[in-house]
Order: C-alpha cells, then sequence, then structure tokens
C-alpha cells in the first residue's frame, strides 16, 4: 500500500522526463527493482511519453542521414572492427600490427560484454536473493517451532526430576487392554503431563479425554492427541487416581464410564 | 581467431536473450554488434520525435540537425551504456537527445535568452512550429492539446522539451513543489487515457 502514495506523487513521471537529480533517479530506480508495481507503472508512462514524443515529431531533412552515416561509415572504416580483424588475418601486412589490433578489438568486445552479462546475472542474482529471502523467513518459523518443543521438553525434564513428582501408570482396560500410558503429576505445582504409550487411534469426531479422580468425584483434565509427545494436560490440585475414556470431540463435562480406556491409581 | 570471435558473439547474444524476448532487446544487440542497418531502423524510427525534442530546445535549425546527429553518434558509440532493467530505449535516447541540446544551448549562451520567454510565448511558438506527424496512427498533436489543460500541458513539456526540473520551475514560476509534481501526475494520466495506455 506504501507504493501507491509513492506512485501517485508523480516522482515516476518526473523520473521519465529526466527532471529528476541524479540521487533522486536511484531512489526511483532502486523503488523499481524492489516493486513490481512501481516498474510496471514506469513502464505505462514511459510508453506513453514516446508517444507524446512521438505527437511532437518533427521533419528531418534527408540531408541529415546522409551525414550522418557517411560519418558513420567513415568511423568503421578507420577504427578496428571484426570485419577489418577478419581480412587482415588472411592479408600479408605484418603480423605484430595484426596481433595489436585482433587484442583490441578483443579486449573491446570482452569488455562491452562483460556489462552485457553482468546486467543479466544481475537478474539472476535478484531472483536468487529472492528465493533466499523466502527461504530466511521459512527457517525462521521452523526456529520458533523447535523453540517451542524445546521448552516443552525442559519443562518435562525439571518435572521428572523434582521431587514431588508423581508417576502414575495407566493399564489398559477391557476395552482396549493393550493400552498404556503415563502420567506425571508435580504435587506441588499441580502441573500435569500425559505420556502416551500405546493407545488405539479415535474414531472420526471422538477425542479421548483424561480425567483425574478425586473421592470418587471426576475432575477434567483435558483432551489430547494421540501422538507420541509429551502433553501438558490441566492442573490438578488433588488426585487419587487417573483415568481416560474416549468422548466426543472437545471433551465432555462428565465421563462417559462405557468407554473408560485406561486407569492408574496413585501409590499412597 | 575467427572461431573465438564467433563463440564471444554467440555467448554475447545468449546473455541477452536471457533477459526479456522483446524486439526492442534485439534491436539494442544488434546496436552492439555495431550492425549498421540496425541504427538505420533506429535512426528512421526515432529521428523525427528526437528532433522534435531537440527542436524545441535549440531553435535554431542547422544547429538543432549538429545536435541531432551528434545524438546518434552518441547512442551509437554509447550503446553498450544502455540498461534495459531501468527503462525503454527511446527514454535513454530521448535523454541524450535532451541533454545534448541543453549543453548546446549553454555553449552559446541561449540559456538566458530562452528561459526568459513566458508561457504564453512559448504556446504562440508551438503553434508556428507545428508539423504533422511522420506517423499517420500517431495520435495527433491537436489531440493532445484538447486532451491537457494549460497548466499541465506547460509542465510537461518545460519538462520534457527543455529539461527544466521541477525545482527550477518550482522557483522560476513561483510553484509548491508537491504542486509541480501533481499537475504533472494528472496530465500524465489524462495523456495515458488519451493514448489508452
Amino acid at each position: 500500500m506504501k507504493t501507491e502514495e509513492y506512485i501517485s506523487s508523480g516522482v515516476l513521471e518526473l523520473y521519465v522526463m529526466g527532471s529528476l537529480s541524479p540521487r533522486e533517479e536511484v531512489e526511483v530506480e532502486e523503488m523499481a527493482a524492489k516493486y513490481p508495481e512501481v516498474k510496471e507503472e514506469l513502464s505505462k508512462i514511459e510508453e506513453s511519453m514516446e508517444q507524446y514524443a512521438v505527437a511532437h515529431a518533427r521533419k528531418v531533412p534527408q540531408t541529415v542521414k546522409s551525414n550522418l552515416f557517411s560519418k558513420i561509415d567513415g568511423k568503421e572504416k578507420t577504427s578496428p572492427t571484426m570485419s577489418v580483424v577478419k581480412n587482415d588475418v588472411e592479408g600479408n601486412s605484418g603480423f605484430g600490427a595484426n596481433w595489436l589490433v585482433a587484442a583490441s578489438v578483443t579486449l573491446a568486445l570482452l569488455t562491452s560484454i562483460a556489462s552485457v552479462y553482468l546486467w543479466s546475472q544481475l537478474q539472476a542474482v535478484e531472483r536468487e536473493l529472492g528465493a533466499i529471502k523466502l527461504a530466511n523467513q521459512q527457517l525462521a518459523e521452523s526456529f520458533d517451532q523447535t523453540n517451542n518443543e524445546l521448552q516443552s521438553t525442559k519443562n518435562y525434564l525439571s518435572l521428572l526430576k523434582n521431587n514431588s513428582t508423581q508417576f502414575i501408570q495407566l493399564k489398559g482396560l477391557e476395552i482396549a487392554p493393550e493400552s498404556e500410558a503415563i502420567v506425571y503429576w508435580d504435587k506441588a505445582s499441580g502441573d500435569v503431563f500425559l505420556n502416551i504409550r500405546q493407545l488405539p487411534l479415535p474414531p472420526q469426531g471422538m477425542q479421548y479425554q483424561l480425567w483425574a479422580l478425586k473421592d470418587g468425584q471426576p475432575i477434567d483434565a483435558g483432551v489430547f492427541e494421540t501422538n507420541s509427545e509429551i502433553q501438558k494436560m490441566k492442573k490438578i490440585e488433588g488426585s487419587d487416581a487417573f483415568a481416560v475414556t474416549l468422548e466426543k470431540a472437545g471433551g465432555s463435562p462428565s465421563p462417559n464410564l462405557e468407554a473408560l480406556y485406561l486407569m492408574g491409581k496413585l501409590e499412597s | 581467431m575467427e572461431t573465438q570471435l564467433d563463440f564471444i558473439l554467440n555467448f554475447n547474444i545468449k546473455a541477452i536473450q536471457k533477459t526479456q524476448e522483446t524486439s526492442e532487446n534485439e534491436l539494442v544487440l544488434r546496436l552492439m554488434q555495431k550492425d549498421r542497418k540496425a541504427l538505420e531502423y533506429l535512426y528512421d524510427h526515432y529521428s523525427a520525435a528526437l528532433f522534435g525534442i531537440i527542436s524545441r530546445i535549440v531553435p535554431a535549425e542547422e544547429m538543432a540537425q549538429e545536435v541531432l546527429q551528434d545524438c546518434f553518434l552518441k547512442i551509437w558509440e554509447n550503446i553498450k551504456s544502455f540498461d534495459p532493467i531501468k527503462g525503454k530505449l527511446f527514454t535513454w535516447m530521448a535523454k541524450i537527445a535532451r541533454n545534448l541540446a541543453i549543453d548546446k544551448t549553454r555553449s552559446r549562451d541561449f540559456k538566458s535568452q530562452l528561459k526568459s520567454e513566458s508561457p504564453e510565448d512559448y504556446s504562440l511558438m508551438e503553434k508556428n512550429h507545428y508539423e504533422p506527424s511522420i506517423n499517420s496512427e500517431a495520435i495527433d498533436l491537436k489531440e493532445i492539446v484538447s486532451g491537457l489543460n494549460q497548466d499541465q500541458k506547460q509542465l510537461i513539456d518545460l519538462m520534457y522539451f527543455r529539461g527544466y526540473t521541477q525545482a527550477e520551475i518550482s522557483k522560476e514560476f513561483d510553484i509548491p513543489l508537491g504542486t509541480v509534481k501533481s499537475k504533472v501526475r494528472l496530465g500524465m494520466n489524462k495523456l495515458r487515457s488519451i493514448f489508452n495506455i
């Protein structure tokens, strides 16, 4: 949106007409290189300025053309060109002079090729820069993600080391006897971490929910996914046991005891 | 030696072909190869438009013709300094034409005389020198004049055909810089609708 203002300021028109200072011109060129909409607008302005100039055209007498080209032809005859070099190579003139002419021609050609090559390279470099910037952005995003994961892992490790952490093993019940999970509960802070070792994938639209049981009362500890990551659950103040049921996606306020999958008591 | 030059040429061609494949770039390429026919083409198509710029800065006919010649010689010699990334060939050529013409006026001390003419005088001059475009398809000058308002045309012409900078116009005609720019912008937008660009 910033370019809209820039474009409607009229600075591009001034650039095309040649009425900017060299420094102001560089600014325009930088903007055009950076923003394609600026470049596009510049193109259009150039086109219409050309039409404007053509509309103001004035006839030139033929003599000017003939004078010009006799000068050009004269220049081309005396100064080194490719055709001259070709002839000399086959001719009888001294070897030394030939070599110098050929060398200077090559040098001149190389210089002009170098400049042409350089600006085509510039385009390639600009494209590459664009790709690098994009990759950089993606890298930054994945770094953030990794950073978050690291933080979770740190939390989990400190929990394991902590003396007040309880390890509660949850065993699979009749519905899914192979199931296994561990709950890490820090009595001091109330933090609960869940580690799912084995649990069948929930059907579509369903989700597993963890419960803490205190004095026979179920307390919601949150829903979770069945991937292998350690997941942080809701804080629990007091608990005798933990259980997992299968509920509708998003969980439910009280557990469906028909869908009890895991259960584990605290050692007392 | 011959094969080496061929190789260099082909490399040159490929390097340019990497950029936009437009006929303009083809023309530039041939000019770089010192193709005389390319210069002829350039002259036939653009000399009148460039002369329009030059002769409005240098009114003396013979002197203006001299400048036109110098202009094409300069284009021929310096084509390798044309950067297609920065813009079109015509913009570059027009700049050369304008600058050579301005230099000419400075060397002959025309400058003060030219700029002392008031905007009214200038438009009168315009009417006397008007000639129909060599390209019958081009938009007629009269159509343009009727499309732009006087302010807009004057500002554009002062810059494009006389080489005034925005600072110079602002100072000399006592118009704020911002106004100069926005009037030019408005004028150009009108032109673009006339030209269907």
